[in-house]
């Protein structure tokens, strides 16, 4: 059964068609890369799926149940969780209270007025722990305005993966980050994500990252899905490689990286 | 933010402050009880409403409603009951309070920043204009009187009939109230450090993203309300007594101005500063009113002076320092220069407050400028600590510290032995004659402190 599957998903943003007609299947346990130019409605899918943004039609079902009018608390509580394309973490918490809050809040206990949070030695362990899995361990009592920006990415997913998703949506994870820092976070979070089984659709500008990780890849133009395939059938795919790098033939993707966002 | 302090230290610096106020009674008059009983009622408000501000991110304009509602709460239990026992009436005004609050709460908290805020303040005007014109309930701009030696305290127990009454109400309600404030404190210091309590921080860093984690912002906000709002109620309710009358002013926007002034002026973003806050808010106030009809103008000129050179509060002024601070903490030069020239104030503003007593100056403006200068004398003391704290070396500039501490020391001395005001007032003027000759003495050549710099 596929975990999500989205029918006819619309989002118009006046005459800009953000999300258009988009039907979507992901498959449990998948790695799912979501590519396209700038503009092409990658965000604007994943802000509709994750009620960041009202759907204007369609369908969304997670698991086979209709969730297209549930709050954003609602399906996190289902099991779908996201990281943002800009980062948004609670800068004013140390790095270690910023994941204990994810664990706290998954496990209910954000209800409780009369209990120490420094004294619960079960979120402790496991918060501790998910920071060692991030290589966050040095930054524990940092607050989070103070990491740099790979380690505020990371934390960034880790809030995310802190809240044991079934669904992950990780919104350029490497953006904004050094070419040299980018295959280690992107080692870091496949490794985690793969280890948990975790279903995973992440948006990614650098081909090279998307080839590797990926089990299927959803190539988006202009609010719409172009094609969806392999790894090696997008590899192939001259039309694909018309829109992402502006040329075709055989050795496209082989020239490069695709173009970077900002 | 707020201080992550954990529970043994936070109990090792507040034991010795409750050991202290114990013992108060010990060594004040009566008066400074009673001014302390007020700070300590005012501090439980400003508790309440920095749950609202510094960890929930939400500035209410109208804290009044609250505290007006524990406080008629009282009143009415009195009259309309007959009813004294505080322990009841306390239990009536949470009551009430949360009632109110969770009602006006439940509005406002879908509403943030100066939305939240003007909502807040138009709810509590509602309740102030029920007061007001609601005459034959709540006896209008008279109030209600609830006389401090009607009450009983702890079930009976201690009541207060016969001689010496008075005297008696005041110290048994000080430790009662102390009491009760230590217990605040103590809860509200859990909730903040509560699983829930970091909620509400993470609410205030970043809304949406507390959302993704699954936190039902709007209703950990509205729970905040409620808690703030009984906490605010209990402070009406304690307050009270210790007034002997409730009256629509508590209900009024200007006094919800106060609970935000002594929020900010004790430091938001730490957790004793709304404490801290509430009670120096209460001297400087009551100071202020002492000293002229005018006193609003006292207290604006103290409390703008206060936000300008403090911006993060008393409290929060040790913790992170103000930008000028840091800067003149951070060169020698730039810090002799500076605590030379908070001393001249200080000397030059006490000799001000002095020289108004002494030579017997009367009416308002004298009250006006001797309080000022006295108020603005404390100030550049208090500046001074300030940046010592942050040069970290205070045993460099021992003699700034002798400096400091003579001429003060020396008019002590000589008021103490009878000296006319006059005499010691001119020694201390005389003083400020030393300063030009010490700061030459004192500051490295020019170009050392151009390069310092």
């Amino acid at each position: 059964m596929a975990i999500l599957e989205t029918i006819g998903l619309k989002r118009y943003f006046g005459e800009t068609r953000a999300v258009d007609n988009v039907s979507l299947r992901v498959e449990e346990g998948e790695f799912v890369s979501l590519v396209g130019p700038n503009g092409a409605g990658k965000t604007s899918l994943i802000n509709v799926i994750t009620a960041h943004l009202k759907a204007g039609s369609g369908r969304i079902l997670f698991q086979g149940k209709d969730i297209t009018n549930a709050s954003v608390t609602e399906r996190v509580r289902l099991g779908i969780a996201r990281s943002f394309q800009i980062v948004n973490v609670f800068d004013d918490l140390s790095t270690f209270d910023n994941v204990a809050l994810a664990i706290f809040s998954r496990q209910g206990k954000t209800a409780h007025l009369g209990a120490l949070a420094h004294r619960d030695k079960a979120v402790i362990d496991e918060a501790d722990g998910i920071l060692g899995q991030f290589g966050l361990t040095g930054k524990r009592d940092d607050d989070a305005r103070d990491l740099a920006q790979g380690e505020r990415k990371l934390l960034d997913v880790a809030l995310a993966y802190a809240m044991k998703p079934k669904l992950l949506f990780l919104d350029e994870p490497t953006s904004g980050v050094s070419t040299r820092n980018k295959a280690q976070i992107m080692d870091t979070i496949a490794q985690v994500v793969r280890g948990q089984g975790i279903t995973a659709v992440i948006v990614e500008h650098d081909m090279d990252v998307v080839f590797k990780y990926s089990d299927r890849i959803v190539v988006m133009a202009q609010g719409a899905v172009m094609a969806q395939g392999t790894p090696d059938e997008i590899r192939g795919n001259d039309q694909v490689a018309m829109t992402l790098l502006g040329t075709s033939g055989p050795d496209a993707f082989g020239q490069g990286s695709f173009p970077q966002k900002g | 933010m707020p201080s992550e302090r954990s529970a043994p230290s936070f109990l090792a610096a507040a034991v010795p402050v409750i050991a202290a106020l114990a013992l108060l009674p010990r060594f004040a008059g009566i008066y400074q009880i009673e001014l302390i009983t007020y700070g300590l009622a005012f501090a439980i408000a400003a508790l309440g409403f920095n749950l609202l501000l510094g960890y929930t991110g939400l500035l209410s304009f109208g804290h009044s409603a609250y505290f007006g509602t524990g406080a008629y709460t009282v009143a009415f239990i009195a009259r309309d009951l007959g009813i004294h026992s505080m322990e009841l009436s306390i239990l009536g005004a949470l009551v009430s309070s949360l009632l109110v609050s969770a009602l006006f709460g439940y509005v406002c908290v879908r509403h943030t920043r100066i939305f939240f805020g003007i909502l807040t303040l138009a709810l509590s005007q509602v309740l102030w204009s029920l007061a007001f014109k609601f005459f034959w309930i709540t006896g209008g701009t008279d109030g209600l009187r609830v006389p401090r030696t009607g009450v009983t305290l702890l079930g009976g127990l201690i009541d207060f009939k016969g001689a010496g009454a008075y005297q008696r109400f005041v110290f048994s309600y000080y430790y009662y109230v102390l009491a009760i404030f230590v217990i605040a404190a103590l809860i509200m210091w859990v909730i903040v450090h509560s699983p829930f309590g970091k909620a509400l921080q993470a609410i205030r860093d970043n809304e949406t993203r507390a959302g993704f984690v699954g936190i039902r912002v709007r209703r950990y906000r509205w729970i905040a309300f409620i808690i703030s709002g009984v906490f605010t109620g209990l402070a009406g309710a304690l307050w009270v007594p210790l007034n002997g009358l409730t009256t629509p002013e508590v209900l009024y926007w200007p006094f919800s101005g106060e609970i935000v002034f002594m929020t900010v002026l004790g430091g938001f973003r730490t957790f004793i500063g709304s404490m801290v806050g509430a009670l120096a808010f209460n001297y400087l106030k009551v100071y202020a009113v002492a000293s002229s009809q005018y006193w609003q103008l006292v207290l604006g000129s103290v409390l703008v002076a206060i936000v300008l050179v403090l911006p993060s509060g008393i409290v929060g002024a040790f913790g992170q320092p103000p930008p000028w601070v840091s800067r003149a903490a951070a060169s020698r030069s730039l810090f002799v220069r500076a605590s030379l020239a908070l001393l001249l104030l200080l000397y030059l503003f006490l000799s001000i407050s002095q020289f108004t007593q002494a030579v017997g100056l009367s009416g308002d403006v004298a009250g006006i400028v001797g309080t000022l200068a006295l108020m603005a004398a404390i100030l550049s003391c208090f500046l001074l600590i300030v940046l010592i704290h942050h040069r970290g070396t205070a045993i460099d500039h021992g003699w700034l510290v002798i400096a400091a501490l003579l001429p003060p020391l020396g008019f002590l001395v000589s008021r103490a032995m009878g000296a006319p005001a006059l005499f010691a007032t001119a020694a201390l003027g005389a003083s400020l004659f030393l300063f030009p000759i010490a700061l030459g003495a004192s500051l490295p050549s020019r170009k050392l402190a151009e390069r310092g710099a």
